[in-house]
C-alpha cells in the first residue's frame, strides 16, 4: 500500500498481537466457535448496559442501551446460526449453559475495558468513538482468529462474523455522523 | 528466492483502493500484510491485518495463501 500505515486514514485496531486469540486453539469445530462468539456478544451486550446505567447524560445512556440491543441481535443470528450447523434439537437455555463468558470481543475483560474508558467518556461523541473502537477490535479479532484456525468452515464462522461487525461499524459511523452535524 | 523472482512485478496499491477492499470486498478474498514491528503494529494496524514482520518473512512466507491478493505496508 501506498505510503505504508502512516498513509492509513480509516478505521483501526490497537489490539495487541496476541490479545484475545488465546480463546482459541484452533482446532475447534464450528459449534464450539460459535459458542465462543456467542459468549464474546453476551459479555459485550452487558458492557454495554453497565456503561449505560453508569452515564449521567441520557443520550449517551440511550446509546450505549442501542449497542446493548444490537449485540443482543448478533446473539440472535449466532443462535441461528449454530442451530442450522449443529443440527441438535437443542433448547436455548440448554446452550447458554455452555457460554463462557468474562471477555470482551475485542479481547480484554470487561472490568479492563471499563476502569480504562470510563473516565475518558465526557460526551456523545466520545461513547461513540468508544463503541467504534471497541467493534473495530472485535473485527480485528474474529479475522485474526479465522487466520489463526486451520479449518475451512471455522473460517467461514468467523469470516460471516466478522461481516457483521464490519456492518456494525457502518450503522456507527452513520450515527456518528448524525451526532456531530446536530 | 530464484533469479526470475527478482524481476516479479509487484504493484502498488493506494490507500482508497485498501479502503474499497476493506470497506467492501468478502473476507477471505484477499490477505492485508503488516510487515512493521511488534510495537508499531500495536500502535494501529488496519483490522484483520497479519502480523508478520520483514525480518520473519522468509520463515513464515508459507502461511500466506499466494491464490490471494496480498496487500502489504
Amino acid at each position: 500500500m501506498k505510503g505504508g500505515f502512516d498513509a492509513w486514514n480509516d478505521i483501526a485496531s490497537k489490539a495487541e498481537v496476541d490479545q484475545g486469540i488465546y480463546l482459541i486453539e484452533g482446532d475447534e469445530s464450528s459449534e464450539e466457535l460459535l459458542a465462543l462468539a456467542y459468549g464474546l456478544e453476551e459479555e459485550n451486550r452487558r458492557f454495554y448496559m453497565t456503561v449505560s446505567q453508569a452515564l449521567k447524560d441520557a443520550e449517551t445512556q440511550d446509546l450505549f442501551r442501542m449497542l446493548s440491543d444490537m449485540e443482543e441481535k448478533h446473539k440472535e443470528s449466532i443462535w441461528d446460526r449454530y442451530r442450522s450447523v449443529s443440527g441438535e434439537q437443542i433448547e436455548r437455555e440448554q446452550f447458554e449453559t455452555t457460554i463462557v463468558t468474562g471477555v470482551l470481543e475485542h479481547g480484554k475483560t470487561a472490568e479492563e475495558t471499563l476502569s480504562q474508558f470510563m473516565e475518558w467518556i465526557q460526551t456523545t461523541a466520545d461513547a461513540v468513538e468508544l463503541a467504534m473502537a471497541l467493534e473495530t477490535d472485535a473485527l480485528d479479532l474474529y479475522l485474526r482468529m479465522a487466520h489463526k484456525t486451520g479449518d475451512g468452515g471455522s473460517k467461514k464462522v468467523f469470516f460471516s462474523l466478522a461481516e457483521e461487525e464490519r456492518m456494525h461499524l457502518k450503522k456507527l459511523a452513520t450515527l456518528f455522523q448524525r451526532k456531530l452535524s446536530l | 528466492m530464484k533469479f526470475l523472482d527478482m524481476f516479479t512485478h509487484v504493484k502498488t496499491v493506494s490507500v482508497n483502493e485498501t479502503k474499497r477492499v476493506v470497506r467492501e470486498q468478502p473476507f477471505g478474498e484477499y490477505t492485508l500484510l503488516d510487515v512493521r514491528e511488534q510495537v508499531e503494529y500495536e500502535k494501529g494496524h488496519i483490522p484483520g491485518a497479519v502480523f508478520m514482520p520483514l525480518s520473519q518473512l522468509p520463515d513464515r512466507v508459507a502461511e500466506l495463501d499466494p491464490e490471494k491478493q496480498i496487500i502489504a505496508y
